[in-house]
């Protein structure tokens, strides 16, 4: 159906007496607007919908082609991924409507274009199809403009009601920044884009930056813009982002050398590796099956440090790391030949197979220097440990009451109070004729 | 081999990296380096164009290019045109690299023996008036042949000499040696600017000519210095300058460093004063002109007053961006919390070839004498007034565990004092419980101090001398009579003037150093009478005073008295251990002749907290003079709070006190 027919279609509909209204922050206030029963069939599904943005994105990257929203396979396209793109609420929610039908209220432009109830639309034709019923309706709001009278006010509204408080179902984690990039690439500043996702203006900032970190990563790997292979690694953006966030600038005192941004770019590209090892390594048994929460051994901020914060240990982890996985790097094979001997397999698998051949290959060497480390750090640590555990009893005892009578009229008490002044007795014992012996 | 090569296209303001710039693309840490922390562009050409934003980001820029093309092993040579554009950067880096050799080497003590005995001799002739002693030599021949360097040596070490020696033998070499300097810049505090000219006359026996920037100066008077066109040889030799000037000077300083002739040794005296001061202001300007300069000095006798992040800012000055210290000031002071932190180690040996300190220990001076203390019993009136307080007061601490729950009741007694002394003193003869009653307050805290009030109101009718006093009078008399000469040492401003008149009314006339007595300006009137008239007047043979009563807080810190007198006499001191030291240096120092014995007297009022005060002042200067001459850096915060120990000091009194009142 061409736009003027949609358009004429709508423009008609808002003369007829509404089904009922709805609170929405428009235009700078809050207005009711009328909500209409809108035959499914007039509706075009939203691709640039934050929610399926990973795999559009990803879509357009590998095939070269924008997917068009009214024709037939661009729809099946898209419903496709907005089932995808969360299996489990989607069941929820389709359960909801088969019994209940449509209860939240959707929001669409005036020539149809869907901006809150995408994921709601594909569900009530779903459930249409399995109950056989014709026409299908969706309650949604219809705006006085279309996507081109003011797509920032749109875009807006889309983001205030899929990614702010309104944000029913959690999206995938990698929408989000994928939100905030493009909000920036359409003029929207921090504080703007904060407002609309209901999130600070620092929060914002920091999506951004973990943004630049995926986005780096996919260009060094050669995926660039195929944000389908993210999926799932969120966590270790975050934490390599606020690692490096922290260690820039040299102003932190968890690191105990004198490193710079070189050391700086050394860590992010370990990490790297750790993120393509790890969340391609597929499920594991047995005991060397590993935490996949270790790579933050390699540079967490905590006070028991990392191997990033003790000079030799990073030394070692690095020198071993680069050794021997540039040696496996050097004999991957490039995107160019994997492509050209699969030619079949879409981009997306075959990029998902090149990194769970690389994973395995590199699964071992990365275990290893891993536990060798770990074993490394853990032997500092234990070096400072006594002071540590002397610190932590005296602040027990400093903090016990020696005014009450628990304290001074319980036997048991004394008879405590004067095992552990033995014990310190022969602690310092120990102590002074070590000192003589060694002097 | 193959190699990159290093260019500059300085009107794109770029580096450009050509040869076999294959060694960096392929690999992938130097790569991606370049490509994400240089923003490097690859060009297809196969040459890498590292851009620099500003022309301050030049130097820096090289730098990292440079550290990283090292890291990885990247063979690198520069190009003609980048050594001639970046003259400044290569020569203080090739400096670095030859004068770092040399320090390391004195401090090894692996001395060019003839090299030493030239420099001996050049001294010898060109500091005519003043011998230095071995030690000094050795600190001198370190600054002239480092260049740039630090000497943390104790108080009275005689840091302005070296400083002198290691000048003149750079000034009398050839002009076209590189490291040839004419002129010295003085940045200190206004105190030190006296004694930095006086011992330029004691060294080279003429006065110096020099001109001070700082105190009453006006911005014309330091433009026409620092801006002079006149010829090199008639501009004053020595500039003298506060901290606090010199963010206010930044652009005339710079260009009076810059002068084609003017060839500038920089030193930064009492140089902790720099760190942190002011929000960092000072720290930066200073930090600022450290490129400008063509020698470097940095004096202190306390490198590291509260934590090892104290010398950072002293090595960046002397240094400037060759990061000497491996550690950043995060992990300093991270450091500084635990003494057994293997940093240190490397700390001290990367910082050592670099710095020069004397102990006091190595200065051979001669023996001191502390005398016993002299008890004095107070007057009955005295004793009353005293008693009350330390019941009062004292008695309260006791029943108050919590010292500064007890402090705050006091304060606030003091401050409803104050308001009441403020608009009629009469009111001071009322009990506070009054005061509470009228506000309605139940407050069991009170001390009821009327009656003392009283009788404190009536002290002098009743006891015009105090006894304090009178011993005084007779230890001074009793020195004068032996011709000598004495300095007597105060804490209450009141009681130094009070001493002062009572002296004089029995024939002793003095002179007091405090807070108040302004330091030498060029812009003071003639009558004035300034800290440095008084002492330069003690000196004299035929001078009228034979007694100088001072405050340490004022002037603890440079002025030294070992030439005309060798009795101190304490009559007044608090816990503040480190200015009770540095008082006692101003007579025992550098300088005094063999055999001469420096004395040390101290009045105390016996049964009081005198006595407390100086059992503490004993251990704290025990246990500071160990470790000073112990360990090469002392880290003083580290091992005990000498200044505030408030806690300790107060546990001290009240033990002391119950000790007392127990016996009796």
């Amino acid at each position: 159906m061409d736009k003027q027919s949609r358009v004429k279609y709508f423009d008609k509909l808002k003369s007829k007496e509404p089904y009922s209204h709805k609170d929405i922050y428009y235009k700078g206030k809050k207005r009711k607007l009328p909500v209409y029963e809108i035959d499914l069939d007039y509706l075009v599904y939203n691709q640039w919908n934050g929610r399926i943005a990973s795999l559009v994105k990803s879509h357009f990257k590998e095939t070269g082609f924008e997917i068009d929203a009214t024709d037939q396979k661009g729809i099946e396209l898209i419903e496709k991924f907005l089932w995808r793109s969360n299996k489990s609420a989607n069941e929820i929610t389709k359960k909801s409507i088969f019994d209940q039908g449509q209860n939240e209220y959707g929001i669409v432009t005036r020539e149809g274009v869907v901006i809150d109830g995408n994921r709601r639309s594909m569900i009530l034709r779903k459930v249409a199809q399995e109950k056989k019923e014709s026409p299908v309706y969706f309650l949604g709001v219809v705006l006085d403009e279309s996507l081109d009278d003011d797509p920032k006010e749109i875009m807006r509204l889309e983001t205030t009601y899929q990614m702010g408080e309104d944000a029913k179902v959690d999206y995938n984690a990698i929408e989000k920044y994928l939100k905030c990039k493009d909000l920036i690439s359409y003029r929207f500043n921090e504080k703007e884009i904060g407002k609309m996702m209901g999130d600070s203006e620092a929060k914002v900032k920091e999506y951004l930056s973990i943004m630049n970190l995926m986005d780096d990563y996919l260009d060094k790997l050669g995926y660039s813009g195929i944000y389908t292979r993210l999926d799932k690694t969120e966590g270790a953006f975050v934490d390599l982002n606020n690692y490096l966030n922290r260690y820039t600038g040299n102003k932190s005192k968890i690191i105990q050398w004198n490193y710079d941004e070189s050391d700086l770019n050394e860590l992010k590209l370990i990490y790297f590796d750790y993120i393509r090892g790890i969340y391609n390594r597929g499920k594991q048994t047995g005991s060397d099956s590993g935490d996949s929460k270790d790579y933050r051994f390699i540079g967490q901020t905590s006070k028991k440090g990392s191997f990033f914060s003790k000079e030799d240990v990073w030394n070692k982890f690095r020198d071993s790391h680069f050794e021997n996985v540039d040696a496996i790097n050097a004999e991957e094979p490039s995107i160019e030949k994997d492509r050209a001997e699969n030619p079949g397999m879409s981009l997306d698998d075959l990029l998902k197979q090149r990194d769970v051949r690389w994973a395995k290959k590199t699964d071992a060497q990365l275990k290893r220097n891993m536990g060798l480390s770990r074993e490394a750090l853990d032997n500092i640590n234990k070096q400072n440990a006594p002071l540590e555990l002397l610190e932590g009893a005296k602040a027990k005892l400093d903090s016990l009451n020696t005014e009450v009578k628990a304290f001074l009229e319980d036997e048991d008490v004394y008879k405590m109070v004067r095992e552990i002044n033995n014990m310190t007795y022969e602690f310092t014992n120990l102590i002074k004729v070590h000192k003589k012996k060694s002097s | 081999m193959s190699s990159v090569e290093l260019n500059i296209d300085e009107d794109r303001n770029e580096f450009i990296i050509t040869g076999d710039t294959e060694a960096i693309l392929n690999n992938r840490r130097a790569k991606y380096f370049f490509q994400d922390f240089l923003k490097s562009s690859f060009l297809e050409n196969g040459q890498i164009s590292v851009p620099y934003r500003e022309e301050k980001e030049k130097d820096n820029t090289l730098k990292k290019i440079q550290t990283v093309l090292r890291k990885y092993k990247i063979e690198q040579t520069d190009s003609a045109e980048i050594k001639e554009v970046l003259d400044h950067y290569y020569r203080e880096l090739e400096n670095f690299e030859l004068f770092s050799a040399k320090a390391r080497g004195i401090w090894n003590n692996d001395l060019d023996v003839a090299e030493f005995q030239a420099f001996k001799d050049s001294v010898h002739r060109h500091l005519p008036a003043r011998t230095l002693y071995p030690k000094q030599f050795l600190a001198a021949f370190h600054l002239a042949f480092s260049q740039n360097s630090c000497n943390f040596s104790v108080p009275g070490a005689g840091k302005t000499s070296v400083v002198y020696g290691a000048y003149t033998y750079l000034k009398n070499l050839p002009k076209d040696n590189p490291k040839y300097v004419n002129k010295l810049l003085i940045i200190g505090p206004l105190s030190s600017f006296g004694p930095w000219e006086d011992e330029y006359k004691e060294c080279f026996g003429r006065e110096a000519n020099s001109k001070r920037l700082s105190g009453g100066v006006g911005k014309d008077e330091r433009e026409n210095h620092l801006l002079s066109i006149e010829p090199i040889d008639d501009t004053p030799e020595l500039t003298l300058m506060s901290y606090q000037s010199v963010s206010f000077n930044l652009e005339n300083l710079r260009y009076f460093l810059e002068r084609e002739d003017n060839k500038v040794m920089v030193v930064l005296d009492e140089a902790h004063k720099i760190k942190n001061v002011d929000g960092g202001v000072w720290a930066e300007s200073v930090l600022g002109l450290a490129k400008y300069c063509n020698s470097r000095v940095v004096l202190t006798g306390t490198p590291v007053p509260n934590g090892y992040e104290d010398i950072y800012n002293l090595y960046e000055f002397i240094w400037p961006d060759k990061d000497v210290i491996n550690f950043n000031v995060f992990q300093l002071k991270d450091m500084s919390e635990n003494r057994f932190d293997p940093r240190i180690e490397r700390l001290v040996n990367d910082i050592s070839p670099f710095f020069i300190r004397i102990k006091k220990s190595d200065l051979g001076l001669p023996p001191i004498e502390d005398h016993e203390p002299d008890y004095i019993q107070m007057g009955p009136v005295q004793r009353e007034i005293y008693d009350f307080i330390e019941n009062q007061y004292i008695g309260y601490f006791e029943e108050n565990e919590n010292v500064l729950a007890a402090t705050a009741e006091l304060t606030k007694a003091r401050f409803i004092r104050l308001m009441q002394a403020a608009t009629n003193p009469d009111l001071l003869r009322q009990p506070l419980e009054y005061f509470f009653a009228e506000q309605g307050i139940q407050d069991d805290l009170y001390i009821d101090d009327s009656e003392v009030i009283n009788k404190i109101l009536r002290y002098k009718e009743l006891e015009p001398v105090p006894k304090k006093f009178e011993l005084v009078k007779n230890k001074v008399k009793e020195l004068i009579q032996s011709n000598e000469k004495v300095i007597l040492w105060g804490t209450f401003i009141r009681n130094i003037k009070n001493l002062q008149k009572y002296l004089a009314a029995n024939d002793i006339l003095s002179e007091v150093l405090i807070g108040e007595v302004p330091v030498e300006r060029d812009d003071l009137p003639e009558e004035i009478i300034t800290r440095e008239k008084i002492i330069r007047r003690f000196h004299q043979e035929d001078c009228p005073f034979k007694v100088i009563i001072a405050n340490p807080f004022a002037v603890a810190e440079s002025i030294s008295l070992h030439k005309a007198c060798h009795h101190a006499i304490y009559f007044e001191r608090t816990f503040n251990a480190a200015n009770f030291i540095q008082s006692k240096d101003r007579i025992h120092r550098v300088g005094l002749e063999p055999g001469v014995v420096t004395h040390y007297h101290y009045l105390l009022s016996e049964n009081s907290v005198d006595e407390t005060i100086h059992r503490r002042l004993i251990e704290k200067e025990t246990r500071m003079l160990e470790l000073l001459e112990s360990q090469e850096i002392p880290l003083i915060s580290q091992n005990m709070n000498f200044d505030v120990d408030l806690e300790n000091d107060i546990k001290a009194i009240i033990r002391d006190y119950v000790r007392r009142t127990t016996k009796a």
